[in-house]
């Protein structure tokens, strides 16, 4: 509410904001002749200067950006801002600019953002209303891979100026990955992350951000597919797939999971006679896929799954 | 009771025929066609029961079935696959049963509980309910069910009592309030960022059936249907028009609101273990009618077996087409339903 009565104010003032843009832009510009072209999904964006002023459309790009120590102007945070404090453990000062997946262009072009952020899948088609507002860099969250994921942390540095902060970042995320696939045991458990809705099920495959998570560190997933994700399936499909660890992506509520538990073909599922399931936060695991919640979802699989601390 | 009784038995013996023509004239007998119907019924459950994305033989499928032991296979057709289908058939018959009253109680053609905005009524109060109270599940959603099916029903039961209205402009308005009604779920779920996961509850789904499922529906299929055919020839007067319908003893008010009731009650109940699946309630009547006639309570009993014939054959279909993932049954009956909308639109051209 109080970001829609801002926004309104702001667009109301938008004549002055331009003019006070336009007289502090020519210093600015002069000073930076720092030129680099960023390479996305949707080609190619020249950026001049350091952006300080950045729109995220994805919770991902939120996530890389505050590894960067750089708090976005706006977000698209489908209007929960609780999901972006979960994201970041903390709280931050920025605007919301609606839902990830019709983010509003509006609110966008009023926060008057140097720098856009926006994901190929979910905002692919408004790239260029979206390069009329500022530089936009497109990059792969939505169905990206782990290896994507860390990609774009690179990708986000460069264009904001700092490309070997971006590196360290993802270096020392690796290492504190390859630590923890160092202590997880041999193994030949078939893993998989299944998201419960309210009335069916969505399975994530080897395709998928945590499919990627769990091959880098070195567990198998139970669903091999060129697609990330299997959605609106019943119980026969995981019981047909068998899974000998399953996670379980719940929000908070009532889901399909609490309404299976007595039923005998569920507890015919491998993970479930193992004693392997394990509800866990759908934020976390399956909406964010950031490097953070990596770290998040490898530490859980070495502490819940192999019980190593 | 005995002059109502006498009515309905000159009723039965001189039917009211709204469409003329060679389907009055090609009417099977109901015992055979019944036992037809139930026949396929039995095949395509038999079927539907020996496919699902687990894909084991049919030998193996049997064998649980009447063999049950402790196997995966035991449990995935006698927890998944055959409340499955026992949903389906519950679902089909409550729909079909809702269909021919709400085609009788508003003598238009064009009535179902789909065009009528009912499975959207209840879809709508489902969806509202269950954001507003997030654990709020399973059998809990037929009260909201209840609720948005009889809003709808009233609202649509006034416009019929207009004498002003025609068939087709009250089916037309019946269409716009579902639509208004699909918009409305749509912004509630955008506004609540859930779109993606009710998607395939709304396109009307038996995917997720359980036993608890078919416990839920059971009781209200069991009342609405029986007291639908135990009074089908009092609903049958109310095809006719009021005056005539008094004449032969009716009290028109006090049918038409126990078959609005059972309406809300078939439907409703449905929309809350199903989601709104559309068609059947429009299709199965319809076709039912062409082979038997008008006789009412023999359109209802023959409804009883066709509704889940065309369900339980629609989810197989379900099944099949893009196996191992699966349509929801929902789109099967839309895409078999559309063109047969149609010809009955055609046939009722003129009237």
């Amino acid at each position: 509410m109080i970001g829609l009565v801002s926004a309104r104010l702001m667009r109301a003032l938008r004549p002055a904001f331009a003019v006070a843009v336009l007289t502090m832009s020519a210093p600015i510009a002069a000073q930076a002749q720092d030129t680099r072209t960023i390479t996305h999904e949707l080609g190619e964006t020249t950026i001049t200067g350091e952006p300080v002023r950045i729109v995220a459309l994805e919770f991902s790009f939120v996530q890389a950006l505050d590894s960067l120590d750089i708090v976005p102007v706006g977000i698209a945070d489908d209007n929960q801002p609780e999901r972006i404090e979960q994201n970041l453990g903390k709280t931050i000062e920025y605007s919301s600019v609606g839902t990830r997946l019709e983010p509003n262009l509006e609110l966008i072009s009023v926060l008057q953002p140097d720098l856009i952020i926006a994901d190929e899948r979910r905002h692919g088609a408004i790239y260029e209303q979206l390069s009329a507002i500022a530089p936009t860099i497109v990059l792969n969250s939505w169905d990206g891979s782990y290896e994507d994921i860390k990609q774009a942390v690179v990708t986000i540095a460069d264009a904001i100026g700092d490309k070997a902060k971006g590196e360290q970042v993802v270096a020392d995320h690796n290492a504190r990955m390859a630590e923890i696939a160092s202590k997880i045991p041999a193994n030949d458990k078939r893993f998989m992350l299944a998201v419960a809705t309210a009335d069916n099920w969505s399975l994530h495959t080897s395709a998928s951000f945590s499919g990627s998570i769990f091959a880098a560190i070195g567990v198998k997933t139970a669903l091999e597919a060129s697609e990330p994700v299997e959605s609106g399936v019943g119980l026969e499909r995981l019981v047909a797939i068998n899974p000998d660890v399953l996670l379980v992506a719940t929000d908070p509520g009532g889901t399909i999971f609490n309404q299976v538990q007595d039923n005998s073909a569920w507890q015919a599922i491998s993970a479930v006679q193992n004693g392997l399931v394990f509800e866990v936060n759908r934020n976390q695991y399956a909406r964010f896929r950031d490097l953070r919640t990596a770290e998040l979802i490898a530490n859980d699989v070495l502490s819940k799954v192999f019980n190593v601390q | 009771m005995s002059n109502k009784d006498k009515g309905a038995a000159a009723f039965t013996a001189a039917p009211y025929q709204p469409d003329t023509g060679w389907s009055a004239r090609m009417h099977l007998r109901p015992t055979w066609l019944f036992a037809l119907i139930l026949a396929l019924l039995f095949a395509a459950a038999v079927g539907n029961l020996m496919v699902g994305a687990a894909g084991f033989s049919v030998e193996q499928s049997l064998r649980a079935l009447f063999l049950p032991d402790t196997s995966v296979e035991t449990a995935l057709i006698w927890e998944v696959r055959l409340p499955r289908v026992l949903l389906a058939v519950l679902v089909g018959a409550n729909l079909a049963v809702a269909g021919v009253l709400i085609q009788t109680l508003t003598r238009n053609p064009l009535a179902s509980p789909q065009t009528f905005g009912i499975n959207g009524g209840a879809a709508l109060a489902i969806v509202v309910a269950v954001i507003a109270v997030p654990g709020l599940s399973g059998g809990s959603t037929v009260v909201p069910a209840f609720v948005g099916a009889a809003v709808i029903g009233m609202i649509m039961w006034i416009l019929s009592l207009s004498n002003a209205i025609t068939p087709l402009k009250l089916a037309l308005a019946g269409i716009a309030l579902q639509l208004v009604l699909a918009a409305m779920v749509q912004a509630v779920l955008i506004a609540n960022n859930a779109s993606a996961d009710i998607v395939y509850w709304l396109a009307g789904s038996v995917t997720t059936a359980q036993w608890s499922k078919v416990w839920t529906i059971l009781p209200f299929s069991l009342v609405g249907i029986v007291v639908a055919i135990a009074g089908g020839h009092h609903f049958g007067l109310l095809a006719l028009d009021t005056s005539t319908g008094m004449s032969l003893g009716q009290n028109a008010r006090r049918t038409g609101g126990l078959a609005s009731a059972l309406i809300v009650i078939l439907a409703g109940s449905s929309v809350a273990v199903a989601g709104p699946i559309g068609f059947v309630g429009l299709m199965v009547p319809h076709i039912v009618r062409t082979l038997v006639g008008e006789e009412q309570r023999t359109v209802l009993i023959l409804s009883v077996a066709a509704g889940p014939l065309l369900l339980v054959a629609a989810d197989l279909g379900g099944k099949l087409v893009a196996y191992p993932a699966e349509l929801p049954v929902g789109i099967i009956t839309a895409i078999l339903g559309a063109p047969a909308f149609l010809p009955i639109t055609w046939r009722n051209r003129n009237q």
